[in-house]
Order: C-alpha cells, then sequence, then structure tokens
C-alpha cells in the first residue's frame, strides 16, 4: 500500500484496505528497532499526536524523530493490527545503522529531518500532476487519492503511478538504496515464515521497490554489509500538532494538521458544514460574533468553489477562501488558521512507556509540583511563602538550569526579588527533546541540574558568569552547588585583577543574600563572599576610577550606584565608614573624570554622608574658575544624573549652579552648553518646567511635596502602616 | 424603449455589446451546468473574466488581471444566491469587475442603481408615477420599479455602485431583498418575489472620505471580496497598456505608440507615491492625499496619448503625460503639492534617463 505519510485519505484507505486482505502481518515503513515500542500502541494513555523518538545512547542529542497523529496511515495501521492481534513488524533501516551514518555525514540535529523527508514525495507527485495538467501537486494528490480513500483500488493506481515515475526497483540514492534493501530483506523473511497475506504500508515513493517478484536477495545483503552501527535508545514522545505542521519546520510534515484530523474524523460531505460549526464555535468563545446564516454562507460557498474549480469537494483552499469572504474583515481567521487549521492538540504517553530515565523523574516532580505541561502559554503565580509555590519554583528554575526553558519569569525584581513568582508557562514538544539530551547529566532533575550548574561553573572563568550560575542555583534550591560555586567565586576574585568584575558581581550576590532567606536557603557561606568581595571592591574602586575616557566613565558611575545599592540592601557596615571615606577620596581626585566624581558626591549625598554645605562646597568647587568648563559640566551631569529633583528641592545647590553658569565667560558658556543640555535635557519635562519657573523667581519652593490641607486623621493611618514596615515601635 | 443611439455610435458601449462575440463564442461551447437563469456556467464566466483561449479558438481577452482566486470566490458567491461585495480603494477595477459579471451571468449590465448621498429609498425600492397614483390609486400600474425590482423579476443581476454612500438608513432597504429575496408591496398588499437568478453586485470604498458605514446586518448578507491594488509593477503596467490601447480605440484618438517606457515611468512613480518610498526602499516619500490608482495611470497615459496626437509629434513623450501626472498627484494644493516637488527633486532629478521628465516637470 503506497501511501503518503501523514495522508488522511490514505489513512482511512489503508483501514478499508486491511479489513479488506485481512493479512497475517503488517509490515510498516518504520525503523526496525523501534518495533519493541509498538507494543505500547492502543495503551489507552498513548494519544496521537505522539512521536517515536530514537537517540544514540551516548549522545542524546543525535536523535531521530518519526511523528504520529491520529490521521497517520502507519499509525491507523498499527491500531488496527493490535486491535485484530496481527504481529507488526518495522521494516525500514534500523536507527542503529541510519543514525551511525549521520554521525559520518557530521550532521546529528538534521537527521530527523532527513530520515523523513529524503522520499522525494513532491517530485514523483508533481511529475504526475503535471502529466494530469495540474500546476499544484499537494492539490492534485489530494483530489485524486486522499479525498477518495475508497480502499485497495487506490492503491493499485497508486503502485501504478509511482512504477511509471520511478521506472523500478532502483533506488536513487545510497541512503535510500540502503533502506529499500532492507525493506526487501525484511519482507523476504516475511515470505519465509510462511505468511501468504502481507500488507506492507509504506511511501508510495517505495512500491515499485516491494513490488513483487523482488530482485534477487544477495544484492540486498551485499548493500547492507558493513554498516557502522550505533546504540538506540527508543521512546516515546509526545508531539503537538504545531509540531506537525509544515510552517515548524520539521521534513515530512504536513501544512494542516488542524484540517487533516477534521477531514479524517468526518470524511463524508457533511465534513465541511461540520469545519463551520466548530469555526463558529471557536469564534464565539473568543466573542467574535458567528451567526448560522454565517455558517451556511461559508458551507455553500465553498461548495460552489469546489464545483467551479472542478475539485471533488471542498479542500482546505475552498473552506478558507469561503471563511474569508463570508467573515470578511473578522479577526477571527488568524485565529481559525491557528486554532483549526494547525491545531493545538498534544500527544499523551503513558508513564510505563519507553523514557529516558530524566524524562521520567521529570514527570514524577511535575505531577508533585501539581503543574501539568501545556502547550498554550499560560502564566502562573507562586506564592514562595507557601511550601508548593516554592517547590514549583525550584523545579521551574531547576529546569532553566538545565536549559530547558519551559518558563520564564516575567516580571518582578530579576531573581529572587520578592515573595511573588510570575512565570509565563509553555510547554513546547521541543522541550521533551532538550530533556533527552540532558539525560546524560544525571537521572533526577536534581542531579541533572547540579551536574550541568557545576559543569558551567568549571567551564568558566568569568566572574559574572560564575554569579549568574550561583543565582541560578539559589533560586533552583540546588544546595550542593553553592559551595563549591562559592569556592570559585572566592578564588577568582581573588585572582581577577578587573576589580569591575568583581563590582558587578556584588549586584546579584547582594540580592541574593538580601533575599535568599524567603526561599530558606542557607546563606552563611553567601555572607563571607559577600564579605570578602567588599573588601576587594573598596580596595581597587580607586583605581578602576582612574584615567577613564567618557564612555568608560559613565559606565563606571553606573557601577558605583551599583556598590551603594549591594550594600544598602545588605545593611553591610562599610556603607557607614569605608565606603563613604572611598567616595570622598574619589570625588576630590583629580584623575578620577568629571562625571565620576559627581556622582559620588551625590552617593555621598544621597546617603546622608555629607551635610548639604559640605555639598554645596565641592559643586561649587566643581564649577569655579580654577576648573576647566568640560571638567565642571561633566562633574554636573554625573551629579545630577537621571534626575533632577534634587535642584528643584535644593535652592542652594540650584543657587550655586545657576551663579556659576551666569558667571561663565561667553567663550566657556558656548564650550558649556552642549554639555549642559545633555544633563538637562534627560530631565522630566515637568521638572524643567519647575526648574525654569524656579529660576524665573515665579514659584518659591514649597520645601514639601504636600499641599497646605493634608488630612491629619488620613495620613496617620499610613503612618502604621510605614511604621510597621521599617519596624519603628509605635 | 431606450434612450441610447445603435450601441456602436456610444461613447462607451456596455460590456455585453462590445464583448458579445466573447460571450456568444463561451455560451456555445460551455458544457458546464448552469445555475437557473445563467447565461454561462461559473466556470465560462471565469473565464470570460480571466480570459484564455476556447476550443474553438476564439481568444477570450482578460478582463481583470490579477488573482484568480478572487474571481473565483466572486462568481461561486453569485452562484449561491448570496450577494456579492466587491471592496477596494479606488481605481481597483470594483466597477469594472461588477459590469461584466452582470453581462457574463446576465446578459444584462444595466440593471444599475448609482449610490450618491442623495439616493432615496426608491431608487432601491420602487416609486410612483403620481398622475397615475392619483388619478387611480395604488395599483401595479402606477407603480414605477426600480432597477433592483426589474432585475427580481428577471431573474438577472442588479448592480448598486457606490453602496457605502448611501445613507445608511437608504443602504439597509435592501436587507430583506437580499436575505428573503422578496420586495413587500405594502401599499399594494402584496409583495415582488425574485425569480432565480436574481443577485445584486455591490461595489463599495471602505477609506474614501464621505462614506457611511454598513450596518453589520447588511453586511452579514454580503459576502466580501477586497480587491487589492495590482501585485507588482508587471501587473500594473500592463493593465495600464492593455487598458490605454483599448481606450484609444474607443475615443477614435488617432493611433500613437503608447511608448512602453512612459507608461511604466508612470507606473512607477504612482507606485512609489502611493508606497511612500521608492522602489528599491532607500528613499521615504510623503504620500499624497490623492489614491493614485491604477485607473488614474490610465487616464493619464490616454490624455498623455490624446496630446501627443493632437498637439505634439505624435509619439507619447515626457512632456506629454507629464502635465497629466501633476495633475492626477497634486489634489491638495498645499500638502500634495510639497510631496510633488520632494519626488520631483529628491527621486526625479538623480535618475539619469528620466532628464527629460524632469525638465517637462519642472516646466509646468
Amino acid at each position: 500500500m503506497g501511501i503518503r505519510h501523514h495522508g488522511p485519505g490514505s489513512a482511512r484507505s489503508v483501514v478499508r484496505a486491511l479489513a479488506l486482505l485481512q493479512p497475517t502481518v503488517v509490515l510498516v515503513e518504520l525503523p526496525a528497532d523501534c518495533e519493541a515500542a509498538l507494543a505500547w500502541v492502543g495503551h489507552e494513555q498513548l494519544q496521537p499526536p505522539v512521536a517515536l523518538l530514537g537517540h544514540v545512547i551516548d549522545q542524546p542529542q543525535r536523535a531521530a524523530f518519526l511523528p504520529f497523529a491520529s490521521f497517520s496511515p502507519e499509525w491507523q495501521a498499527f491500531v488496527w493490527a493490535r486491535a485484530h492481534g496481527v504481529p507488526i513488524r518495522a521494516i525500514d533501516l534500523p536507527l542503529q545503522l541510519s543514525l551511525a551514518g549521520g554521525a559520518a555525514d557530521g550532521d546529528g540535529a538534521g537527521d530527523g529531518e532527513l530520515l523523513l523527508a529524503d522520499h522525494p514525495v513532491g517530485d514523483p507527485i508533481a511529475a504526475l500532476a503535471a502529466a494530469a495538467g495540474d500546476p499544484d501537486p499537494e492539490r492534485w494528490w489530494e483530489d485524486v487519492i486522499e479525498h477518495r480513500g475508497d480502499g485497495a483500488p487506490a492503491f493499485d493506481a497508486v503502485a501504478e503511478a509511482m512504477a511509471a515515475v520511478r521506472g523500478g526497483w532502483e533506488a536513487g540514492s545510497v541512503r535510500e538504496a540502503r533502506r529499500e534493501a532492507y525493506m526487501r530483506q525484511c519482507l523476504r523473511m516475511a515470505l519465509a515464515d510462511g505468511h501468504q497475506r502481507i500488507a506492507v504500508v509504506c511511501g508510495a515513493w517505495h512500491v515499485p521497490a516491494l513490488a513483487m517478484p523482488l530482485p534477487p536477495a544477495t544484492v540486498d545483503a551485499r548493500t547492507l554489509r558493513g554498516l557502522p552501527k550505533v546504540k538506540v535508545g527508543v521512546s516515546w514522545v509526545p508531539w503537538t500538532h504545531r509540531r506537525l505542521a509544515f510552517a515548524t519546520g520539521y521534513g515530512a510534515g504536513v501544512r494542516s494538521p488542524g484540517w487533516y484530523a477534521h477531514v479524517f474524523a468526518h470524511p463524508g460531505p457533511e465534513g465541511v458544514a461540520r469545519w463551520f460549526v466548530g469555526a463558529a464555535r471557536l469564534l464565539r468563545d473568543r466573542g467574535l460574533p458567528a451567526s448560522p446564516d454565517h455558517l451556511i454562507a461559508g458551507t455553500r460557498t465553498a461548495t460552489a468553489l469546489a464545483a467551479l474549480r472542478g475539485r471533488p469537494r471542498p479542500g482546505l483552499v475552498e473552506v478558507l477562501d469561503a471563511a474569508d469572504t463570508v467573515m470578511a474583515g473578522s479577526t477571527g481567521l488568524a485565529l481559525i488558521e491557528r486554532e483549526l487549521v494547525v491545531g493545538d492538540a498534544i500527544g499523551e504517553v503513558p508513564e510505563g512507556a519507553p523514557q529516558v530515565p530524566l524524562a521520567r523523574d521529570l514527570a514524577t516532580q511535575q505531577r508533585k509540583a501539581r503543574l501539568k505541561p501545556q502547550a498554550d502559554a499560560h502564566t502562573l503565580e507562586l506564592d514562595l511563602r507557601t511550601p508548593l509555590g516554592r517547590s514549583r519554583s525550584a523545579l521551574l528554575h531547576r529546569l532553566q538550569a538545565l536549559e530547558v526553558p519551559w518558563g520564564a519569569v516575567q516580571e518582578g525584581r530579576g531573581s529572587s526579588g520578592t515573595f511573588r513568582e510570575t512565570w509565563g508557562l509553555r510547554w513546547e514538544p521541543e522541550l521533551t527533546i532538550r530533556v533527552i539530551e540532558r539525560a546524560a547529566h544525571g537521572t533526577t532533575v536534581q542531579v541533572a541540574a547540579t551536574n550541568r550548574l557545576l559543569e558551567r561553573a568549571a567551564a568558566t572563568t568569568a566572574l559574572a558568569d560564575l554569579i549568574a550560575v550561583l543565582d541560578v542555583a539559589m533560586l533552583a534550591d540546588l544546595g550542593a552547588v553553592v559551595r563549591p560555586v562559592v569556592a570559585r567565586v572566592e578564588a577568582q576574585a581573588a585572582h581577577d585583577p578587573d576589580v569591575v568584575q568583581v563590582i558587578e558581581a556584588l549586584g546579584p550576590l547582594a540580592r541574593a543574600l538580601r533575599y535568599g532567606d524567603v526561599r530558606g536557603t542557607d546563606a552563611t557561606a553567601l555572607r563571607n563572599v559577600f564579605d570578602g568581595l567588599v573588601v576587594r571592591v573598596l580596595a581597587g574602586a580607586l583605581m578602576a576610577c582612574r584615567s577613564l575616557d567618557d564612555d568608560a566613565a559613565a559606565a563606571m558611575v553606573e557601577r558605583l550606584a551599583g556598590v551603594q545599592a549591594a550594600l544598602a540592601l545588605t545593611d553591610h557596615a562599610a556603607r557607614r565608614a569605608e565606603w563613604p571615606a572611598m567616595l570622598t577620596i574619589i570625588t576630590e581626585r583629580t584623575d578620577v573624570h568629571g562625571l565620576v566624581q559627581g556622582r559620588a558626591a551625590r552617593l555621598l549625598h544621597d546617603g546622608g554622608a555629607w551635610k548639604r554645605a559640605q555639598v554645596g562646597n565641592r559643586v561649587s568647587r566643581a564649577l569655579s574658575v580654577g576648573t576647566p568648563p568640560a571638567v565642571g559640566a561633566a562633574f554636573v551631569e554625573g551629579f545630577l544624573a537621571g534626575s533632577g529633583t534634587v535642584l528643584v528641592h535644593d535652592r542652594e545647590l540650584l543657587e550655586v549652579i545657576d551663579a556659576w553658569v551666569s558667571a561663565l565667560a561667553p567663550d566657556a558658556f558656548v564650550s558649556t552648553v552642549p554639555l549642559l543640555r545633555r544633563t538637562f535635557g534627560a530631565f522630566e519635562q515637568a521638572e524643567r518646567r519647575q526648574l525654569g519657573l524656579l529660576l524665573a523667581d515665579q514659584a518659591r519652593a514649597t520645601g514639601s511635596g504636600f499641599g497646605a490641607d493634608v488630612d491629619a486623621a488620613r495620613a496617620a493611618l499610613a503612618l502604621v502602616t510605614v511604621r510597621q514596615m521599617l519596624g519603628v515601635p509605635q | 424603449m431606450t434612450l441610447t443611439p445603435p450601441q456602436h455610435t456610444v461613447l462607451r458601449p456596455h460590456a455585453e455589446h462590445e464583448f458579445a462575440h466573447e460571450l456568444a463564442a463561451l455560451a456555445a461551447l460551455d458544457t458546464h451546468e448552469r445555475p437557473p437563469n445563467w447565461r454561462l456556467s461559473p466556470w465560462a464566466v471565469v473565464t470570460y473574466l480571466l480570459g484564455g483561449t476556447l476550443a474553438d479558438g476564439t481568444v477570450v481577452s482578460p478582463k481583470y488581471v490579477g488573482r484568480r482566486r478572487l474571481i473565483e470566490i466572486a462568481v461561486a458567491t453569485l452562484a449561491t444566491d448570496r450577494a456579492l461585495l466587491l471592496l477596494g480603494v479606488p481605481g481597483t477595477a470594483k466597477t469594472w469587475v461588477s459590469e461584466h459579471l452582470a453581462a457574463a451571468i446576465s446578459g444584462d449590465s444595466t440593471l444599475l442603481v448609482q449610490g450618491t448621498a442623495g439616493t432615496a429609498e426608491e431608487q432601491l425600492r420602487y416609486g410612483w408615477n403620481y398622475a397615475r397614483l392619483i388619478a387611480e390609486g395604488p395599483s401595479a400600474a402606477a407603480l414605477v420599479p426600480s432597477p433592483i425590482y426589474r432585475a427580481m423579476e428577471r431573474g438577472s443581476i442588479a448592480r448598486v455602485e457606490e453602496l457605502t454612500r448611501m445613507p445608511g438608513d437608504v443602504q439597509d432597504a435592501l436587507v430583506t431583498v437580499l436575505s428573503e429575496k422578496t420586495l413587500p408591496l405594502p401599499e399594494l398588499g402584496s409583495e415582488m418575489q425574485a425569480v432565480p437568478g436574481f443577485n445584486v453586485i455591490a461595489t463599495a470604498n471602505d477609506r474614501d472620505r464621505g462614506v457611511n458605514d454598513l450596518s453589520a446586518a447588511l453586511r452579514r448578507r454580503f459576502n466580501t471580496v477586497v480587491l487589492p491594488l495590482p501585485a507588482d509593477i508587471e501587473e500594473e503596467v500592463a493593465i495600464v497598456q492593455r487598458r490605454v490601447a483599448e481606450l484609444g480605440t474607443a475615443l477614435a484618438l488617432p493611433a500613437v505608440p503608447a511608448s512602453n517606457d512612459e507608461i511604466r515611468r508612470v507606473v512607477t512613480i504612482f507606485r512609489e507615491l502611493r508606497n511612500g518610498a521608492t522602489a528599491d526602499g532607500r528613499i521615504s516619500l510623503k504620500v499624497p492625499t490623492g489614491s493614485l490608482s491604477t485607473a488614474e495611470a490610465i487616464s493619464v497615459v490616454t490624455s498623455g496619448v490624446a496630446l501627443a496626437a493632437h498637439f505634439g509629434d505624435g509619439h507619447l513623450g515626457a512632456a506629454d503625460v507629464a502635465a497629466g501626472i501633476v495633475g492626477a498627484v497634486v489634489k491638495d494644493p498645499v500638502h500634495d503639492a510639497v510631496a510633488w516637488r520632494e519626488y520631483l527633486e529628491a527621486v526625479v532629478r538623480d535618475r539619469s534617463e528620466w532628464g527629460e521628465f524632469y525638465e517637462a516637470c519642472r516646466e509646468l
């Protein structure tokens, strides 16, 4: 029986022909080493779309997928054979051989595609279609073969047509020759076993190669001799219609699995009407209008179009054209395309079926965490104060560590910011593949994630990468990672000549320290490392701030701000003494870029280390005659960076700057204006307006942000909360 | 009774007259099934619109150049007795397609209601001969049928042009006609029931100024086919060429070889201004307010041909099209003039082979 992979008409014909033939054995074009896995067909939890995954045991990334949908002829053949107790034999070249061949070509990843796409299905059908005068081979095949679904006669016709196109049993390529040789060997074996009625389900292209009488066996034996072998594991994995779709790039796919599934389920003429009913229900679910009148019109238009185009019955093109014209302008068309034409179905695999151990453990973990893999995107809110929230979060983060991005943290303060985490989840079947790729790292999610992180840590010498690993380890609650990585951070920080890296490591570490206890992570080791890093930063900061050009200075001011934030976050002791002292030195040194000096002064001001008068003095010094105008302007830019509020509320400071600008010589003013503009241009418009008003003396600074009529009773209520938050006694 | 002289003397003959031989040849060879009261089968209608060569060697000229799919949908819609709405920006051949569809299906493209802001319900339903109405009271004889009424009576295609220009309440007079295929005549206590073959082709323009949106009820009764602007420059050049040649014959202009280069230039300019960017995508342009449709390109070239024939050297040259182009582009004296000047200076001047055209435009 020559079929087209994933052809619904072929599938129906196969079932009908099998019922008619009552074969004693069914041979299917499927790698022979998948045969054992077929025992699972018929298990009620094995629901298509599913795929057989064959992977090389030691190199799980070299794998091949054989997807089946309910409308795949092969799947129907399995189901029929299982139901009638007829043995199934897989007769294609075993994966042991074909995957080994892939290694020689060096394209393990592409193998899955090759394995299925190497039938040049397009070409013979195109040749036939052209002979029949139809420019579109897909449509022609659909009209002539798929829409008939009348069993054995169709297969005879297909066999004849293919024989005409191919002209004999000789194969086109070496690979094809091997596969067909193997198929023939299996066929001979089935004959030798005394089977009288043998059904072979294979791609139409291979039919002539298997036609009786078979060529001499010795030729095939020679073809197959001496091929390299690898050890292959075969397992069932769930698949989706979306993955089946052509659009997502796998070969031998179909453009419209949803439509095919529909056609397979409803072969009769009422199928079109049913499809429109499905479409209308979908649209109504999403709150879009779809009246029965639309359905009637759509069905009639589709039928009329099919008649006009001389097709036996409306195909997908007619149905979509009809939907397009009846519901023109509706936003629902894209929805129909996504949900009905391609479809969202996702397969299921029974728990006991052959799976890689890691995948099995993942399934257990998912059940424990009560998280079900779903193909459509959805969000999940986790409350990290509850054990369930924590365990879910840990599982998701562990998968992140394994580079299996089931979900992505959507908001919150980046990492372990608050007790709430929002995840965007979407389980793509590719993730199943990633899980299998990671199988080499361990047999459980925890062990594999730990090993993967340790591997990453060992591979890097960059402090930032180590910190990132540490961050993930904390989030994923992988205690075994923390200690060795912390040790590496310590060692690396000691050897790292670049204090910048150390500074950048402070931020994530501080967050981990501050919020780690939300998750109950042990943080003492971390605290020690953090203290060690702070010492290094204090020692190296001045060096890092010297002799910088404009760009480097701009990056450095952000780092300084980061250090201050990290110290504040952890309420580190250095924040009160050593760090302000350090900043003071920075702001006084003449070999430090004006921008950095300015920001250091600002940090001192913000941190409350400097009194207002002190700040004013420093700013005024920067803006006085002795300082080159460019340095002065850079200082102002650094000092005011990002916000004009400080000026709005600090008259003294404003006056200092105002006086400096007014006192500039014309030449100096011209050269300073661009720099000043850069600073002031970055302010909010409202801030600029306020500043303008202040300078024009039209408004007196109110000194505080409140109006005159504060409602004392209501303010008191807010104060209670603020006190509670700050831990101040009432 | 007809008020017009015999068809061969009129300025622009109806489609069913101009292409009578093609329709006859199609009808003779048409073996496909015909819906009731259709002159041709849907298959033959599609062939008539898209062109082709028949079994007996008759060449059917293409009336619509564009995607086959659209015409197929349009014809299939009419075959299902659902009304057809042709939607599109001005100059996308909506009226043209509607006329030829009516001519091919009913052999009569004259049952036409032209929608304007002043169109009243009587023009869609029926009016009264008031002298008779007063003398005899309401009677079938006093009733003045509208084109739609007559189409229902005969089972042919009625056309409604510029549906969206009618006031909304007048548009809705069509709802009963389209859904029930019945026109109630309360004054006579009876109704007019449509004969099979009756259908309505409406054209509308959803982006112009001064249009009234269709009500949801009416919209639901139409299958909509959106006619796009020509997809690529070759298609558009081909359309302009063919129409210019046809018009030249109809208007009895002296034969002027319509230079392919000039047509290509006009189409290029229109496309670039319409898309707001040059064909190579390197320069962005201001988009003028006019629609700059293919129809306008055709009229620019035709008037250029007339200029060349009567006042020029008998060859369509840059100067002949320049005047027409400026007139077509500059619809708004302020904004469009700026857009055109920018285009002239930024794009036209730098194209080496367009020097003559540039000079001609500058002189205007």
